[in-house]
Order: structure tokens, then sequence, then C-alpha cells
């Protein structure tokens, strides 16, 4: 930006700088030449003044003067007649005033002194008397007093005009003088002035040079260093680039691929030379290519904020090898808009290996928590059972009494039911999953615990559980969700040794400040809050700081794997949010885990109307059982006997078999168990499908088998129904299927 | 051979009138004829009695008369000078000071450096446009200088030097 703005001024600095070089340029050829003009001027006034004298001017004057009154004293020395003065001397003097005289007659100086007031006319005045008396002069002989008297009568009045034409003249070229004084003294100011203007505009243009030409090293100096910074700042990328571990890649905004990195290469099994100038698109698996191009087609109407778009933010995704092969990635996109466009810098991190190991550590985690759960679920059981086997013994005892028996019965029913929903949801949660996150109300979640938590803390915890209010979502794993409450629930356990309070509860936050400052959180976004707080010792500082390390604990061997709190803070990081805690010793902890709040996914399972089928509406229907365990199968044949259908039974697949064949393939439908001796439920309904592809089968189990291959084949040839099983329920299965319902009571998949 | 002797002796005088004259001068200045117009004294070689050297009209423009053009301050127009040359009368009196005071009729007395004769055709003015120059008009001799010739000529302080009605010269 910088340089691009010092670029734009540069121009204008330039003119600007022309025309302050034009205005002193200008300005000082002005103080030059009038200098000049006065200088010259001055020379040619000097030289007018040298050529006309005052001094010589003023000199001729008072000589006339003088040599007037040498005259009148030769005069009259010799016409005393004592002969200091000669004739000759006499005629001498006369000629030296004659000569004073002639001196107005021409030339520069004659002239000036004619221009004189009153001197002109009064050397007229004196040459004239002179004339006049000459020849008196000249005739004189001494001792004449007489003619002596009537010579010096006439010529003494003009002494005083003489004297004054003298003195006038010496006035005149006093004035004179001063003038030229002044002038010279006015000329001296207004040639300074000029000079000063010549030194000043000269003195500016001097700096304005120098000025230019530092300002023009500094922003050539600032220039290279800039391009310096930028070439070492363009090393340092490159060297980033091939030295990172995890992929870097970069795009224009089409998606077309720019440069890609050793580590990219490796990841993805191309040649940089291979996949430049290709589509981005290229790395992503089938199934998610419209995603991705919908996503580049929104993408730049997508952020209105402008600067790096997606930059931190990282999400997860399925990326496509050179050899076909997919692997889970960790991607965060920053978006840079240059002069060349738009260009996305996309970070790859190969995953695969911290998805294997989250997952062996969530296994982990599921049985720290199942060997925990077995102890609580056995003493639970045995309590069930105990309730179980005494109502019944109750009722054999007087079997005649209805009232009695009923009751107990009744009783029997429910601790049955309680003790299926315990069983159901161990074996939910011991199930090893593939990582699934979808949209689930997080208070169902909890809810779905809830009777799993009571024998996981023991009796002498309070718990409190508030999962009230609106329902709040969050796209996370359920079975990781469940694991990582149950790890927050021992762990509070494990902190109240002597019992205390649990509590457990959801709501929904937004995002303030402090979360924001803390945490990777966006500032106004809202959260599904979790938190399980406890009354317990509370947790120190030092061990604060790392408690989400995996491995990390501080409980005895055998008690803890360390890897509960870390298996908890990697399920919310995964899910997109975080993990807080806060801890007073003494006082207790409170874990808190926050999810993305999302939008309530809409309902897709069609909820099946079951209203219509009741007991034998399909009429009869012969059904074949096998089924090892004897009151189950005995349970399943009372209950479709009946309702109306002919049942017959076997203990295992090869007996059920047998049977099959002795009826000539006459049955309507096989409920078979999924895991028998001799021959498995999936394997028996596949001899007989061969045989009646027709037949209807229904698997009936209390595991689901870890088999892929088993649950493709329950999947695909029958319906599926969880041991324990209500009579009711099963009776609706078996008739739906019968009466054509394409879909099955659960699928496994 | 008293006769001899003599022709020797005029021989000798022509050769020095000749040859040498002009240069050193011989060891007497003839005696003035005229009324003396200029009285040379001080540093000097040849005189005519009483360590002055007197010439009279006549025996100055024996020493060769020069012609110079020029204007003046004190006349309109350029004038032409007849006269001897400074430097020849001063050669001619055999001068050795570096400096001579000039004096006029009416006692105005200015120094002249000697340099000024070898550097300028100082002329001691006799005649100004063809006509004798006579005490009322600045005679008998005007020293001029050829003020048109020389640019650092035209000045007052030069002007000063412009000494007529000269009578007396003192070598310094």
């Amino acid at each position: 930006m910088v340089v691009a703005t010092e670029q734009d001024q540069r121009p204008i600095a330039r003119a600007k700088s022309r025309w302050r070089y034009a205005i002193l340029l200008a300005a000082n050829l002005a103080f030059s030449v009038s200098l000049l003009v006065g200088l010259v001027g001055l020379v040619q006034e000097n030289r007018k003044t040298r050529d006309i004298s005052p001094a010589l001017t003023y000199w001729s004057a008072a000589q006339l003067s003088l040599e007037y009154s040498r005259f009148l004293t030769a005069l009259s020395v010799y016409t005393a007649g004592n002969g200091a003065v000669a004739r000759d001397d006499l005629e001498t003097r006369l000629d030296i005033l004659w000569s004073r005289i002639g001196v107005y007659d021409g030339g520069v100086v004659g002239e000036k002194l004619a221009m004189i007031d009153d001197a002109a006319d009064a050397v007229a005045a004196f040459a004239a008397t002179l004339r006049s008396v000459e020849p008196d002069v000249l005739a004189l002989e001494p001792g004449d007093m007489e003619a002596f008297d009537r010579v010096y009568g006439q010529l003494i009045p003009h002494g005083l005009p003489l004297y004054r034409m003298a003195q006038s003249t010496n006035l005149y070229e006093q004035r004179a003088a001063i003038e030229i004084q002044e002038s010279t003294i006015r000329t001296f100011w207004v040639h300074t002035a000029f000079l000063l203007g010549i030194v000043v505009t000269g003195g500016a243009l001097v700096i304005l040079l120098i000025f230019e030409a530092k300002t023009t090293t500094r922003s050539l100096n600032a220039a290279q260093r800039l391009e310096l910074r930028a070439r070492e700042s363009e090393q340092n990328v490159r060297a980033i680039m091939n030295t990172a571990v995890d992929a870097i890649i970069t795009t224009d905004a089409k998606g077309t691929i720019l440069s890609f990195n050793p580590a990219a290469e490796s990841m993805f099994g191309y040649e940089a030379g291979a996949a430049v100038g290709r589509d981005v698109a290229m790395f992503i698996p089938e199934g998610h290519q419209d995603a991705h191009h919908e996503k580049m087609r929104d993408y730049p109407e997508g952020d209105a904020s402008g600067g790096p778009r997606l930059s931190g933010q990282i999400r997860e995704f399925e990326a496509l090898r050179h050899d076909g092969s997919t692997f889970p990635i960790e991607l965060s996109l920053g978006v840079t808009d240059g002069q060349d466009g738009t260009t996305h810098v996309v970070f790859v991190r190969d995953i695969t290996a911290r998805k294997q190991t989250q997952e062996q550590i969530l296994h982990s985690q599921k049985m720290d928590a199942l060997g925990q759960l077995t102890g609580g679920v056995a003493h639970e059981f045995n309590n069930l059972l105990t309730a179980i086997s005494g109502f019944s013994e109750m009722a054999l005892r007087d079997p005649s009494d209805a009232e009695h028996v009923d009751h107990c019965l009744t009783e029997v029913i429910n601790a049955s039911t309680q003790a299926a929903e315990l069983t159901k949801q161990m074996l939910a949660f011991a199930r090893k999953q593939e990582l699934d996150p979808r949209v689930v109300k997080v208070g169902d979640i909890i809810e779905s615990i809830r009777s799993m938590l009571p024998p996981l803390i023991g009796p002498n915890i309070n718990l409190t559980l508030d999962t009230g209010g609106e329902p709040a979502c969050a796209k996370v794993d359920e079975s990781q969700l469940k694991t990582a409450v149950m790890n927050l629930a021992i762990n509070a356990c494990h902190a109240m040794p002597g019992g205390g309070d649990l509590s457990i509860k959801t709501w929904v936050v937004e995002a303030d400040e402090g979360l924001a400052s803390r945490f990777s959180a966006v500032r106004g976004a809202s959260y599904v809050a979790l938190s399980a707080s406890d009354t317990g010792t509370g947790i120190e500082k030092e061990v604060l700081e790392r408690i989400f390390e995996p491995f990390f604990t501080t409980k005895e061997e055998g008690e803890g794997t360390g890897l509960g709190l870390a298996m908890v803070h990697g399920m919310a990081e995964q899910a997109g949010g975080f993990v807080d805690v806060e801890s007073e010793v003494g006082a207790g902890t409170t874990f808190t885990i926050y999810l993305p709040l999302c939008d309530e996914p809409q309902a897709q399972e069609n909820a099946r109307d079951f209203a219509s089928i009741g007991r034998g509406p399909a009429g009869r229907c012969t059904i074949l059982i096998a089924e090892d365990r004897e009151p189950v199968r005995e349970l399943a044949r009372i209950t479709l006997e009946k309702a109306g259908h002919e049942v017959l039974t076997a203990e295992d697949g090869e007996k059920a078999a047998d049977i099959y064949r002795e009826r000539d393939g006459k049955v309507d439908l096989l409920l078979t168990d999924v895991i028998m001796p001799k021959k498995e439920g999936p394997e028996l309904a596949l001899e007989l499908l061969a045989d009646n592809p027709n037949l209807k089968i229904v698997y009936m189990s209390g595991f689901i088998s870890r088999d892929q291959a088993m649950r493709e084949i329950i999947g695909k040839t029958g319906v599926f129904i969880q041991k324990p099983f209500d009579p009711d329920e099963l009776v609706r299965v078996v008739e739906e299927l019968i009466l054509g319902t394409p879909e099955g009571h659960e699928k496994v998949a | 051979m008293p006769k001899v002797f003599a022709s020797i002796s005029v021989v000798v005088g022509l050769v020095f009138a000749l040859a040498a004259a002009p240069a050193i001068g011989g060891p007497q200045l003839a005696e003035p004829e005229g009324r003396v117009i200029l009285t040379i004294s001080g540093a000097i070689d040849r005189t005519n009695g009483d360590a002055l050297a007197r010439f009279d009209r006549k025996m100055l423009e024996e020493l060769g008369t020069t012609t110079i053009i020029t204007t003046t301050s004190w006349t309109d127009g350029p004038q032409e000078f007849e006269g001897v040359l400074a430097r020849d009368v001063l050669k001619a009196v055999g001068a050795t000071g570096g400096t001579i005071a000039a004096t006029a009729l009416n006692d105005y007395q200015i120094t002249i450096p000697m340099s000024d004769f070898d550097k300028y055709q100082v002329l001691f003015a006799t005649h100004m446009n063809g006509v004798e120059l006579t005490a009322r008009d600045k005679g008998p001799i005007w020293i001029v200088y050829p003020r048109d010739d020389h640019k650092e000529l035209r000045n007052q302080k030069v002007d000063a030097k412009w000494l007529w009605q000269l009578s007396k010269i003192s070598v310094q």
C-alpha cells in the first residue's frame, strides 16, 4: 500500500517542485537583471560625474576670485612705485586673470560654471569691466594715483560678486555631492535588495535542489529496502512452503492450483508440475464434489467484511489421493486480495493417524467407563433379579389368587423392563462405532444416559440433571458425547470420595468477549453449554494447566488411564467447540463443554402407523422359530401362538433347517436368533431363502454383531428386533412383515 | 694644430650632437637666446648656468615637436596640440629623478611621476590648433595628456595634472 501511494504521489510532487523551480528561477533572473541594469546605470552616472569634475569647477571659480585679488594687489604695489612689482609682473598677473576668465568660455568645466546661478553674469560683467580698463592699466605709470583710482574704482565693485560666485559654485558642488551621495546610498540599498533577492532565491533554489536530491535518494533507498524486504519475505515464504509438514496449496479464485509444496506432493501423490494449473477439486472425493463447487461459487459473496476470510477456521474433510484412496484432512483457508486478484492459501493436514488415535482413545475410554459401570450395573441388576425371582416365587406360591398373581407379575414386568433398559444402554454404549457426527438434541442425549449415571457414581453422590429449557442441538458424535459426560461424572465421583453433589445441566449461551479471547470462539456466536459441577476437592492451578493432556492423571494406578479429560477435550474440538474448566481447591470444579449451536434437524424418519396392527389380522401363518435359549424361544412361541399363528420351534440353526425341509418349505416366516450353535441365524436365513425367496425373516438378538458381513446380510434379508422385546412389539413386527410393509422394524447398517 | 684640434672638437661635437646628445645630452645646454619660458632645476645633468636648465621657445622646439589631437575638460570638441614630448625635454636635461614638481605662472604646483611620460605621449604643448599659446590662453606651455587615446586618463585625477602656464620644473 505504501509503495503504491508513494508511486501515485511522486508525479504530483515532481510537478509541484517544477513550479517552485520556475518561480524561483524567474525571481532570481528578475533580480539579476535589475541589479545588472542598475549597475550599468551606476557606471554611466559615475562616468558622467567623473567627466565633470566638481572639484575642478570649484577650483576654477576660486582661482578667478584669487587672481582678481592678486591682480588688484599687484596694481596697488606697482602704482606705489617702490619697484616691488615690475610692469612685466603686472602684465603677467593680467594675463593670468584673463586666462581664468577664459575657463568660463567652453569645455565641460565652462558649461558647468555657466549653469551656476549668477556666475556667468558676474564673470561676464567683470570681463567687460576688465576689458574697458585694460588700456588704462597698460598705460598706468608708477605714482599715477589718479589713473589708479579710476581703474581701481571700476574693478573693486566686482570683488563681492566674484567671491559670491566662488561661494555659489562651492555650495552648488556641495549640493551635487550630497545628491550624488544620497543617490549612491539609495542605489546601494536598491542594489543590496536586488542582491539579497538573488541570494535568497538562489539559496532557495540550491536548498530545493539538495532537498529533492536527498528525497530522491531517500525514496530510492526506501524503494531498495522495500524490494529487499519483499525478496527476503519471498525467500522466507518459499522456505516455509518447502519445509512445512502440512500441505500448502495456493489457488486463484476459481480454484486453479498456483503452487503445490513438497508436503502436498507426498500427501496427495502428485508431482507439483502435474498439479499446478489443475482444479483443486481433483483432491475431493466423488460424493463431495458438488458441495465443493457450490462453496467455490458462493464464496466470493460469502464474506462482506473484506480482508482474509475463513482464516483461523479449521474444518475437517475427506480428501482424495492420486491412487484413488481417501483420507481425512484438516483444512484451513486464508484469502488475500492482491494485484493479481484473489489468492486462496489452503493448509492441509493429514489427520489419519490422529483419527485412529482418537478412536482408540475413545474406545479405551468406553472400556474404562464400562468397567466402572459393570460394578454398578451388577449391583442394580441383582436388585432387579431379586425383585423378579422374588415376585415370581410369590406368584407360584398362590396361583389361585388372581389378584395376587397379577400384582406379582406386574412387579416382575416392571423389574424386567428396567433391566432391559439398563442392558440396552450398556450395549449401545459399548458398541464400537465409526465416528458419526449428527445434529442431536444435547439434552436428549443426557437424558438417555440418566439411568446409567447413578450406578456409575454410587449412592453417596446426589445427582441433579437439568436439561430443561428450549431444546438445543449440536452436531456431535452421540456416542462420544455420552462417553464425555460419563467421564466427567466419573471424574466428579473421584473428586468426592466422601460424597457430595454433582450437577449436570445444559443451556444455550452466546460467546462474549471473555470466551472469544480465551478460546477460539466466535464472538456473538451461540453455543450449547453442557456443564458438570461437583462439590469435590477442586484442582490445583498447576494440575489445571495440564488437565487435558492425554495420559496425565492424578489418580492411583489402575484407577484411571489419564485419557478421560483428553477425550472430553478432543470430542469438543472435533465438534468445533471447546472446554472450559473452573476450579477452586476445597470448593469444587465445573467443567463446561461448549458446542456450536445448530438448527434442529427436520424429522426424516417416517413415523409408522401401527394402529391397524392387532392380534390376528394377518390370518394364520406358519412361523419357524430358531432360538437356542429356551425361555426366549418359549416366550416367542406362546406370544405368536396366542396371536393365532402356527409355530414350529428349533433350538439351533441346523434343526430349524431340518424342520423346514420336513414341512416341505411350507413356512411363512422365520424368526431366528442371530448367534446360535451349529448354524447362525443369517446363514440359516440365506439357506432357506435360497429355497424360498419370499420367505420373511425376523432376526432377534440382544447384541449386534461387529461382523460387517453379517450386519449386511441382516439388513438385506430381513428386519431386526432387539432383545429383550415386548410381546406386543414382536407380534406387530411379524404381522407388519407378513402384511407386506416393505421396511422392517429396525434397520441394521 | 689648434685648427686640427678644433676640427676634431667639431667632429666630436657633431658626433655627440647626432648620436649621444638626444639620449644623454652634452655636458651643457646652449644658452637661451629669447625669453625664457621654462626653467628646469633639481636632479638634472645638463644645465645652462646656475644648476638650471633654461629654455626659450626656440630651444624647446629644436628638441623636436609632436602633434596630438584630443578633447579637454576646458575646451569644446577635439583640439590639435603641438609641442615637445615631456620625456624629450627631460632627457635633454638628463633628468634622473622619479617625479617632477611642475609650477605654473600663478604658483599652482603639481607633482607628476616621470613614469607618466614614459607610458604616454605627454606633451609640453606650445600650440593649439596651429596658434601659439599665450599666457592669456593657458600658454606658453600647457601639459597635455593624450586623453582620448587612453581610458584611464579620462578622470579628475589626471585632469589636475593638465597644468597650464607651465614655467618651472623641479626634478626630484
